[in-house]
C-alpha cells in the first residue's frame, strides 16, 4: 500500500465516520421521537409502492439508455399519456383491467412511431441531440394532451373492489396501494424474466453490451431498437395507469417524475437494472419517510441521495462500468 | 494604433466582430418606441432578450467551447437573481454592490459545484449539475423567510447609476436597456478574446479530444473547472440583471430554465458565441409571437424545435452557413469565386462540425460519456 492509497483510505474512513455520526444523531434525536411502529410500517408500505413505480419507470429508461444510448426526456410525457389513455378506456368501458392492458399498448405504439420517425435519423450523433429532441417531444406531447383532454385535473375513480381499506396487523391500509405494490412486483418480475430468460432478452443484453459484435453475429440490432423503445415506454404507460387513481390525471403529471426516474437510473448505475430496482426502492422509501420526518426536505431528499452516491461511488450503486 | 486595429480585425477573431454590428442595430430598438411605432412593452421585451441571450452565452462557454453538457446552468442564473434582489432589498440600493456580491457568490458556488462534479464525466456530470440546481430550487422554495418561498421576491428597488449630479435610474426602461446592452457588449467582447486566447484554445482542445489534451500535459480538470466558473459567473450576472427587470421566484431555478438555455444554444448554433444570443432572441421572439396567436404555442414551438434538431442541427447559424456554402454558389457562381476559399475555411472552423459521420461506435470511449457536439476529431484547426 503506497502513501496515496493509504491517504485515500484515511479520507474514506473519515467520511464514513462522519456519516455514521450523522446517522446516529438522526436516529436518536430526530427519527425515534416521531415514530411509532405503526407509522413506520405504513410509511414503509407507502415507500415501497412509490419506489416500485419509480423502479418500473426507471427500468424502461435504463433499458432504452443501455440499448441505444438515448436519454429519453419524453419518458415522463409518455407516462402521462398512459394515464390519459387509461382514463379514456376506463370511461368508455368501466373496466379497469382492460384499461391497464390497452393503455400501455397504445403508448407503446406511440413510442414506436416516435422512435421510427424522429429518433432514428439521430443515431450516431452526439447524445445531446437526443436530449434536445426529447425535450421538444415533451412540449409536443404535453400540449397535444392538453388539446385533446383539456387542462383540467381529472379524477380517476378507483375500481370498486380495490377501493376499500384492508386491516391487518392492527393498521388499516388502502387495498388499492397493495394492488399497486402487486402490479409493480409483477411488472418487475416480467421485465426480469424477459430480459434474462428469453432469447429476445438475450439479444437485447448482447446489443447493450456490444453493438458491433452483436451485428457481427448476424443480428441486425437496429431493428430491435423500435421494439425496445416501444416496450420501455409501454411499461411507463402502465405505471401511469396504475398511479392515476392515487394521483390525479393532468398534463403536467410527467414533468416531475422524469427527473426522479433519471436520478434512480443514475444512482443505481447506468444500464444496471438491479441497480435501478435498488435505487428506486431506496429513494421511494426515503422519500415517504421524510414526508413524516423532515417535510421541508422531501423534495431535496433524492438530490441529496444522488449527490452523495455519485461523489462516493461515481458509477452508481451497482454500476460496474469504470468512470474516470 | 490603426495598424493594431487592422491586425485585430484580420486576426482569428474577425468572424466574431460582425455581431457588434448586429448589437448596434439592436441598440436602435428604443428609437421605435420613441417615435411610437410600438409600445414600451417591446423595450422591456428587448431587454429580456438581451439578458437571456447573455445567459445562453454563458452556457455556450461550458457546452460549446469546453464540451461539457451541464444541465444545471439555472443554478447560477437563479443564484444571481436571488443574490441581486436580496442585496438590493435588504443591504443597500446600489447596483455595483449587488453586482459585486453576485459575481463573488456565483464564483464561489460555481467553483464548489465544479470542484465536486467535474470529477465525473458524461451523463453523470450532467445529472450531478442538475441535482445541484434542483437543490437550490428546493432551497429557494422552502426557505420562506429569506427567499419568499413560492411567492418569490417582489418590489426589488431599481438602483441608480452615475456620479451624483448626473444620475440615471435603472427604473427607466431606456436607461436599463442600454445598461444591459453595454453589459452584453462587454461580456461578448471578453468572451471573444477568451475563446481565442491560449486558455480558450486549451478548452477547445479538451472539447475536441480530452485524452490528447491530457497527453500534451494540460491538467484537464483544472481547465474544465475554470471554464465552469467563468460560465457560472456570466450566468450569475445575467440572473441579477433579470432580477432587476422582473420579479424573482423559484422558477428561475427550475430545470426548465436550464433546458431553455440549452434550447437557445441549439436554436442559434452553439460554439459560436453569437449563435446562442441569436438563438435566445429568435426563441423568445417566436415564443411570444406564437403565444399571442394561440394558447397552444408549446405544440408549435415543439414541432419547430424537433424539426431543427432533425434537419438543421447546427441551428440558425448553421442555416446561414448552408445558405452561404450551398445556395449562394449555386445561384451566383461568379460572386462565390471571388469571395473564394477563405470564407469557406473560416465558417468551417468556427461552426462546430456535427456531421453524422461522427460515430461513437468506433471511438473507444466508455458508455455514458455525454459530450457536446463538435467533438469529432476532423475539425480543421484555425489559422
Amino acid at each position: 500500500m503506497n502513501s496515496h492509497t493509504s491517504r485515500r483510505f484515511l479520507l474514506n474512513a473519515m467520511i464514513l465516520a462522519c456519516i455514521c455520526a450523522g446517522l446516529i444523531w438522526l436516529i436518536f434525536y430526530q427519527i425515534l421521537p416521531k415514530m411509532t411502529i405503526k407509522i413506520a410500517f405504513k410509511q414503509l408500505l407507502n415507500g415501497l409502492t412509490l419506489g416500485l413505480m419509480y423502479v418500473i419507470i426507471a427500468s424502461g429508461l435504463s433499458l432504452i439508455f443501455g440499448m441505444m444510448e438515448v436519454i429519453n426526456f419524453a419518458h415522463g410525457a409518455l407516462y402521462m399519456l398512459g394515464a390519459y389513455f387509461g382514463l379514456t378506456v376506463f370511461r368508455l368501458t368501466g373496466n379497469f383491467g382492460l384499461s391497464l392492458l390497452v393503455a400501455p399498448i397504445i403508448v407503446g405504439g406511440v413510442g414506436m412511431l416516435l422512435e421510427y420517425s424522429t429518433f432514428r435519423p439521430l443515431y450516431g450523433r452526439s447524445p445531446l441531440y437526443h436530449i434536445l429532441l426529447t425535450f421538444g417531444l415533451v412540449l409536443v406531447i404535453g400540449n397535444s394532451a392538453e388539446l385533446v383532454w383539456g387542462k383540467a385535473y381529472h379524477i380517476f375513480p378507483r375500481p370498486k373492489v380495490l377501493g376499500v381499506l384492508d386491516s391487518f396487523l392492527g393498521i388499516s391500509y388502502p387495498r388499492y396501494r397493495l394492488f399497486v405494490l402487486l402490479v409493480g412486483v409483477l411488472i418487475s418480475v416480467f421485465f426480469w424474466y424477459m430480459l434474462k430468460k428469453t432469447r429476445f432478452g438475450l439479444i437485447i443484453r448482447a446489443g447493450t453490451h456490444n453493438r458491433e459484435i452483436t451485428n457481427a453475429f448476424g443480428i441486425d440490432i437496429s431493428r430491435y431498437f423500435t421494439v425496445v423503445f416501444g416496450f420501455g415506454v409501454a411499461i411507463a404507460g402502465a405505471a401511469g395507469v396504475v398511479m392515476a387513481p392515487i394521483l390525479s390525471v393532468h398534463p403536467h403529471m410527467g414533468d416531475g417524475i422524469i427527473i426522479t426516474a433519471f436520478i434512480v437510473v443514475v444512482v443505481g448505475g447506468l444500464g444496471s437494472l438491479s441497480g435501478a430496482a435498488l435505487a428506486g426502492i431506496l429513494i421511494g422509501v426515503l422519500e415517504s419517510f421524510s414526508v413524516i420526518l423532515f417535510p421541508a426536505f422531501t423534495g431535496a431528499m433524492m438530490y441529496m441521495v444522488m449527490v452523495v452516491v455519485l461523489l462516493v461511488r461515481p458509477q452508481g450503486l451497482l454500476g460496474i462500468e469504470e468512470i474516470r | 494604433m490603426s495598424l493594431k486595429l487592422l491586425r485585430l480585425l484580420r486576426g482569428p477573431e474577425r468572424s466574431y466582430y460582425w455581431f457588434f454590428l448586429f448589437l448596434f442595430f439592436f441598440g436602435l430598438l428604443p428609437l421605435g418606441v420613441a417615435v411610437k411605432i410600438y409600445s414600451t412593452f417591446y423595450l422591456r421585451f428587448g431587454t429580456e432578450l438581451l439578458i437571456l441571450g447573455l445567459f445562453a452565452l454563458s452556457v455556450d462557454i461550458i457546452m460549446g467551447y469546453t464540451g461539457l453538457v451541464s444541465l444545471g446552468p439555472a443554478a447560477f442564473f437563479g443564484i444571481g437573481a436571488y443574490a441581486g434582489a436580496l442585496t438590493l432589498l435588504k443591504l443597500a440600493n446600489s447596483i455595483w454592490l449587488a453586482l459585486a456580491i453576485v459575481l463573488i457568490l456565483s464564483w464561489i458556488v460555481a467553483w464548489l459545484i465544479g470542484y465536486l462534479s467535474i470529477r465525473i464525466r458524461g451523463v453523470y456530470f450532467a445529472m450531478l449539475t442538475l441535482a445541484f440546481a434542483e437543490m437550490f430550487h428546493e432551497l429557494a422554495f422552502n426557505w420562506q423567510s429569506f427567499t419568499g418561498g413560492s411567492d418569490g421576491l417582489t418590489g426589488v428597488p431599481r438602483p441608480a447609476i452615475g456620479i451624483p449630479p448626473y444620475v440615471l435610474s435603472l427604473g427607466n426602461p431606456y436607461v436599463f436597456f442600454y445598461f444591459v446592452l453595454g453589459v452584453v457588449i462587454v461580456v461578448y467582447y471578453a468572451c471573444v478574446r477568451l475563446v481565442n486566447s491560449p486558455f480558450g484554445r486549451v478548452l477547445q482542445a479538451i472539447r475536441d479530444n480530452e485524452e490528447r489534451a491530457e497527453f500534451i500535459g494540460y491538467d484537464v480538470r483544472i481547465f474544465k473547472r475554470r471554464s465552469f466558473v467563468i460560465s457560472g459567473i456570466i450566468g450569475g450576472l445575467s440572473g441579477s440583471l433579470f432580477a432587476l427587470l422582473r420579479f424573482v421566484d423559484p422558477d428561475v431555478l427550475h430545470w426548465f430554465t436550464s433546458a431553455e438555455a440549452l434550447v437557445m444554444n441549439l436554436f442559434g448554433g452553439m460554439g459560436t458565441l453569437y449563435g446562442p444570443v441569436i438563438g435566445a432572441i429568435v426563441f423568445l421572439f417566436s415564443k411570444d409571437l406564437i403565444s399571442s396567436y394561440t394558447e397552444h404555442w408549446r405544440l408549435i414551438l415543439g414541432v419547430i424545435f424537433v424539426g431543427f434538431v432533425l434537419y438543421s442541427p447546427r441551428g440558425i447559424v448553421g442555416l446561414y452557413d448552408t445558405f452561404r456554402s450551398k445556395v449562394v454558389p449555386a445561384l451566383f457562381p461568379s460572386i462565390w469565386r471571388r469571395v473564394g476559399r477563405e470564407t469557406e475555411r473560416t465558417t468551417e472552423s468556427i461552426v462546430s462540425d456535427m456531421s453524422p459521420a461522427h460515430d461513437r461506435e468506433s471511438s473507444p470511449k466508455s458508455k455514458g460519456n455525454l459530450t457536446a457536439p463538435g467533438t469529432s476529431a476532423d475539425r480543421k484547426g484555425e489559422g
